[in-house]
């Protein structure tokens, strides 16, 4: 389930923020508003609920504190003329006493009659009557004798009570003969004895209580209000349900419906003391409240009904009048926050369009001019602000994209010279088959000053030259191609590489006021006999491998070519066997880094060399760069990584020879052979010199194996193989002992002086001297020595 | 009770067969003979069976169109009667024994002194009614507490009795019709109906916990109370018209009995018309209590009406031993209708 207040956000955040604010104001506004109506119907309920019981409590009060000043006057009245006769001890004459009456009835409208009842035995002689009764009339007063209608009146109410309580007493209100309600005070007429006062009589005065019906119906209790009035036992002397009156009591009610908690309220208001009691109107079932007070002197209840929903509807009014206001100031504070929002959202809209549109590219489209100077008037400023600085930023960028294209064009140049100046096409001769060669050459990011060369001086030799320019860019290149336009033509005055160097050094050094040098190493390679004249110009020493190990050509070493002329530079040699190979590099290789700042370095390029050294230069060159990148690891490459591998191939091994011969190991058989391979030579125009080496190798070797090769004196047969071509080739088989010419004598032992050389070694020496390569295999008791002229 | 409420329809029913061809015979014959019938008090359902063999037709059933006269505390029925107002009276059987002996017409009637100038037509309340209604917080747990307190009684034998018995002595003060001096504590104990005014006290308001009641019936006083009364010479010249009367009165008490909200609607109209202040509550308090009485939970229905011998005797001796009867008449001759 999500909860409520993500809930909330996300059915908030879906709408504009018009919306939102107006959704918060008018959410909250409203909620404010309703606690504060309901609120204020609680208080006022309360108020008006304790106002309706004042008021209730009052009016039973007051009306009964009326009514008692009422009947106050005639208990009075009752109780002066009762005094008026005992104070004559009953002497008093008729006449007048029948007058009095009469006047007492003249000035109290509400009495109905007054009677002076004695009691039989105590009629005064001068009366006629024992109860003169003065009552009103239909055309005036008149008079009875109480006697001729109640024959036994010492039994009515009227008299026995006031009799036997002794003082004067209210009678249960009564429907008189005229069918209007009345009640009797009757207040006792004592005579003085010697046993205290003894009873006489009463006077009786009769009131009859319709107006008791009008006071109340005036009694200020609302429209649906009513008051009551019960007599001491609970019986309804005044309600509004009419039949109640006199034949019902609160009592009877309560045992007709069997509701005690009504008898129980009844005894409470019969009981003297005021009160109040949530109250349900009898005739129309309304919720009201019921205060009652008593009538202190006649020992009655008023009572008065004020139902509720009056008070309810007097609130009702109030929280509708109420409602309706802050319904208004709803829609006024919804006008005014729709008027905020859109002055925010408006600007927002447009800096919103206007920024789609710079999105779009369009950087002068208009903006919103901002007004005021509120927040949204500072984004708009602060919008055009940044709209300003990109345009300037843009205008900037245009300026730096174009010198950065023009350097960019430059250095393209410089790739494109450098590039152009080193031959790219291999196989680099493909006529040739004596020879594997491959260079490749990796620019750094920012073109360096490395290249390579290498062309053939001649039909038999090669020159190959590497080298390296300080500097970097175009002038680097410039100079680099000067450099191999030197190279070329100095080689063609004189092939010697030191001098060649020289020439070129000083050729540099004549017009070089930038003071750039360049290093350089050149290497003359005759691949007919594998020797390798060189010169070094400050260059990283070349590699050569063979397979018995590797070895640095450090020397001769001169300067640096270029920052000063008539330096000399000497020319070194040493042979290229086939099968070995000749690494010429700059120091883009030795000195790549890795990560941690770790050079390749010499070692290991020189055991990586020893490992791939038997595959072709290709990729062998292959096999090399990637280990330099598994090197760096990733790190950028700072100098150009130039590279060229040479490897003599001796060639024949898959032609047929051009001449096989099967000899018997006899000297006869020898020379027989040696005048064969000489007349085929001579017949195809060999040079004189490799007659004359053929001669010498077959004659020292074979011999040798003639001499040495077999312990028993049996002939045994040896072949030879020649071949002629570019260079020319020879193999000998035998079955003799196994014997490696090519590990007798290393070749370095060629400068000691003869004294110094081992015995035996010197007819090998000679062979390897005249020839380009030896190589040896021991086949199935066969040995096979291959030899490259 | 003996029969149920259907059976007792049946009964009536049986009531009515038998003698409506003697009343068709009399209707035709000739007009309805009138009888005036005072009644003790104003009108309340004390009388409903009255009420309702009137307004049911069955008194015309029977012949006869009864007119009611209800008597007040000015002129009792009895008094009625013995002027020649009225040919028929209710009271209760210890006054109607008074006024049988006392009456001069007595001795006209037997010679012998068992003779009644009163001939009782029914004995309708079998169980006495009577009692004191005392204020407790006035002190009033046992009849011996009302010795010099002051009661009011009716003039009684029964109350008398009862004082005598228990060896109280009051300040007596005579009780009317009201019971407002009670209610106004001017009497710590008054004399009540407990169909009427033992229930008015309750209906002022007054629980039934603030008083202390003392019924005469438990006191072994409990003397029948309302009967039919006509002088005993009425009786012999009008047998059948008195046989009619009882015969009438008594299936109209059955009718109460059987539709009790209808009589007390009939009861309450009644007091209405006299103007006199009734309510349905007490109304239905009275006459569940007086059918209680009439038709003596326990006892057969064929009861209802009849004067038990023994409370005649009783009552007779205790009114006899109080000096109020000088002689006792006869069973016969007060109750002549009494079948064997």
């Amino acid at each position: 389930m999500t909860p409520a207040p993500e809930l909330i956000s996300r059915l908030f955040s879906r709408h504009s923020i018009r919306t939102r604010l107006l959704l918060w104001t008018v959410g909250l506004s409203s909620l404010v508003l309703a606690v504060v109506i309901g609120w204020n119907y609680q208080a006022m309920l309360h108020q008006l609920d304790a106002d309706a019981q004042r008021r209730a409590a009052f009016i039973a009060e007051a009306s009964a504190d009326k009514i008692d000043t009422e009947l106050g006057g005639i208990c009075g009245l009752a109780h002066g003329i009762a005094y008026a006769v005992e104070s004559q001890a009953l002497g008093i004459a008729f006449e007048p006493l029948r007058t009095l009456m009469q006047k007492a009835l003249l000035a109290y409208p509400q009495i109905y009659g007054i009677a002076i009842v004695l009691l039989p035995a105590l009629k005064p002689t001068t009366w006629p009557d024992t109860a003169p009764y003065v009552y009103r009339g239909a055309d005036g007063l008149n008079y009875a004798n109480l006697t001729g209608k109640y024959r036994n009146y010492t039994g009515e109410d009227w008299f026995y009570l006031p009799r036997y309580l002794d003082q004067g007493t209210w009678s249960e209100p009564y429907r008189g003969s005229t069918g209007v309600m009345m009640v009797t005070y009757s207040a006792p007429i004592r005579l003085p004895h010697e046993d205290g006062a003894q009873f006489a009589g009463v006077v009786a005065i009769d009131i009859e209580l319709g107006w008791l019906d009008q006071a109340l119906a005036e009694l200020p209790i609302g429209r649906h209000g009513y008051s009551l009035l019960m007599s001491h036992q609970g019986t309804y002397i005044s309600h509004p349900i009419r039949s109640l009156i006199l034949n019902e009591s609160i009592f009877s009610i309560a045992e007709a419906r069997g509701d005690p908690a009504l008898r129980a309220i009844g005894q409470r208001m019969i009981s003297g003391k005021p009160g109040l009691v949530p109250w349900e109107n009898w005739a129309t079932d309304e919720p009201s409240w019921l205060a009652w007070h008593p009538l202190e002197t006649i020992g009655w209840t008023m009572g008065t009904v004020v139902p509720k929903a009056e008070l309810y509807a007097e609130i009702r009014r109030f929280t509708q009048q109420e409602t309706l206001v802050g319904l208004l100031g709803l829609a006024l504070l919804v006008a005014a926050v729709w008027l905020v929002a859109r002055s925010i959202t408006r600007p927002v809209r447009a800096l919103n369009a206007a920024a789609t549109t710079l999105a779009a590219g369009d950087l002068d489209a208009a903006l919103p001019a901002p007004r005021g100077h509120d927040e949204v008037a500072e984004l708009t400023a602060a919008f055009a602000s940044m709209r300003d600085h990109l345009r300037r930023y843009i205008a900037d960028l245009a300026v730096t994209t174009a010198a950065r294209e023009r350097m960019n064009g430059e250095l393209r140049i410089a790739h494109d010279i450098q590039m152009d100046l080193v031959p790219k096409t291999f196989p680099a001769f493909p006529e040739r088959d004596d020879l594997d060669l491959f260079a490749v050459m990796e620019p750094a990011r920012e073109v360096g000053g490395d290249f390579y060369d290498f062309f053939m001086l001649d039909a038999d030799r090669l020159v190959i030259a590497i080298g390296d320019v300080s500097g970097k860019g175009v002038p680097a290149a410039l100079f680099m191609a000067v450099t191999r336009s030197f190279l070329r033509s100095a080689f063609r005055v004189d092939d010697d590489p030191g001098r060649a160097l020289t020439r070129v050094n000083d050729d540099l050094a004549e017009s070089n006021e930038a003071c750039m040098f360049v290093t350089l190493f050149c290497a003359v390679v005759s691949l007919s006999d594998g020797w390798v004249a060189y010169a070094n110009a400050g260059h990283n020493p070349p590699l050569i491998v063979t397979p018995g190990g590797h070895a640095w050509i450090g020397k001769p070493f001169g300067p640096a070519a270029g920052a000063l002329s008539g330096s000399f530079y000497a020319s070194g040699g040493f042979q290229l066997f086939p099968e070995s190979m000749l690494l010429l590099y700059t120091d883009g290789v030795t000195e790549a880094m890795n990560p941690v700042n770790q050079l390749y370095g010499n070692e290991r390029l020189a055991e990586r060399l020893e490992t791939y050294h038997t595959l072709d230069c290709r990729d062998c060159l292959d096999a090399l760069l990637v280990d330099i990148r598994v090197h760096a690891d990733g790190t950028e490459q700072s100098d150009d990584i130039t590279m060229l591998t040479l490897k003599r191939i001796t060639p024949g091994t898959d032609r047929e020879p051009d001449l096989t011969l099967d000899i018997v190991s006899r000297t006869d058989d020898l020379n027989a052979a040696l005048d064969q391979v000489e007349a085929l030579l001579e017949e195809r125009d060999s040079a004189p010199r490799l007659v004359y080496a053929v001669r010498l190798v077959m004659e020292e070797l074979l011999t040798n194996t003639i001499k040495y090769g077999y312990d028993d004196a049996a002939l045994h047969r040896i072949r030879v193989a020649f071949t002629l071509g570019s260079p020319a080739t020879l193999r000998i088989e035998d079955d003799g002992h196994p014997f490696d010419p090519t590990a007798q004598v290393p070749d370095v032992a060629l400068d000691a002086p003869v004294a110094e050389r081992p015995i035996g070694g010197l007819g090998l020496n000679m062979v390897r001297s005249q020839t380009a390569s030896l190589t040896y295999r021991r086949d199935a008791g066969i040995n096979r020595l291959d030899i490259v002229f | 009770m003996f029969l149920s409420r259907g059976a007792s329809r049946v009964f009536l029913g049986i009531l009515l067969t038998l003698l409506v061809p003697l009343t068709h015979a009399k209707e035709s014959a000739e007009p309805l003979r009138t009888v005036r019938l005072a009644l003790q008090w104003q009108p309340q359902s004390q009388f409903a069976g009255i009420y309702m063999a009137r307004e049911q037709g069955i008194y015309r059933a029977y012949g006869l169109d009864v007119v009611l006269v209800h008597g007040n505390a000015e002129r009792s029925a009895l008094d009625r009667l013995q002027a020649g107002e009225v040919e028929l009276a209710t009271s209760v059987l210890s006054d109607a024994l008074v006024a049988a002996t006392a009456w001069p017409d007595a001795t006209e009637s037997e010679s012998s002194g068992s003779g009644s100038a009163l001939a009782q037509i029914a004995q309708l309340v079998q169980q006495s009614n009577l009692m004191l209604v005392a204020w407790k917080d006035m002190g009033v747990e046992r009849p011996e507490d009302l010795d010099g307190m002051r009661v009011s009684v009716w003039p009684s034998i029964i109350f008398d009795a009862f004082f005598a018995a228990r060896q109280v002595t009051p300040l007596l003060i005579p009780q009317y019709a009201s019971i407002n001096l009670f209610l106004k504590r001017g009497v710590a104990a008054c004399a009540a109906m407990e169909y009427n005014e033992y229930h008015r006290i309750l209906q002022a308001g007054v629980d039934p916990g603030r008083l202390t009641t003392f019924a005469m019936r438990d006191q072994n006083l409990g003397f029948p109370e309302d009967g039919l009364y006509a002088t005993s010479r009425w009786v012999a010249q009008h047998p059948t018209i008195a046989r009619a009367v009882r015969e009438a009165t008594l299936a109209g008490w059955i009718y109460a009995r059987d539709h009790p909200e209808e009589a007390i609607t009939v009861a309450l109209r009644e007091a209405q018309r006299a103007g006199v202040p009734a309510n349905r509550p007490h109304e239905r308090w009275m006459l569940s209590h007086l059918l209680n009485a009439i038709f003596v939970p326990g006892a057969p229905l064929v009861r209802a009406g009849i004067l038990d011998p023994d409370a005649f005797s009783r009552t007779a001796q205790a009114l006899f031993a109080a000096g109020r009867l000088t002689r006792i008449p006869s069973l016969t001759a007060f109750a002549p209708l009494e079948p064997p």
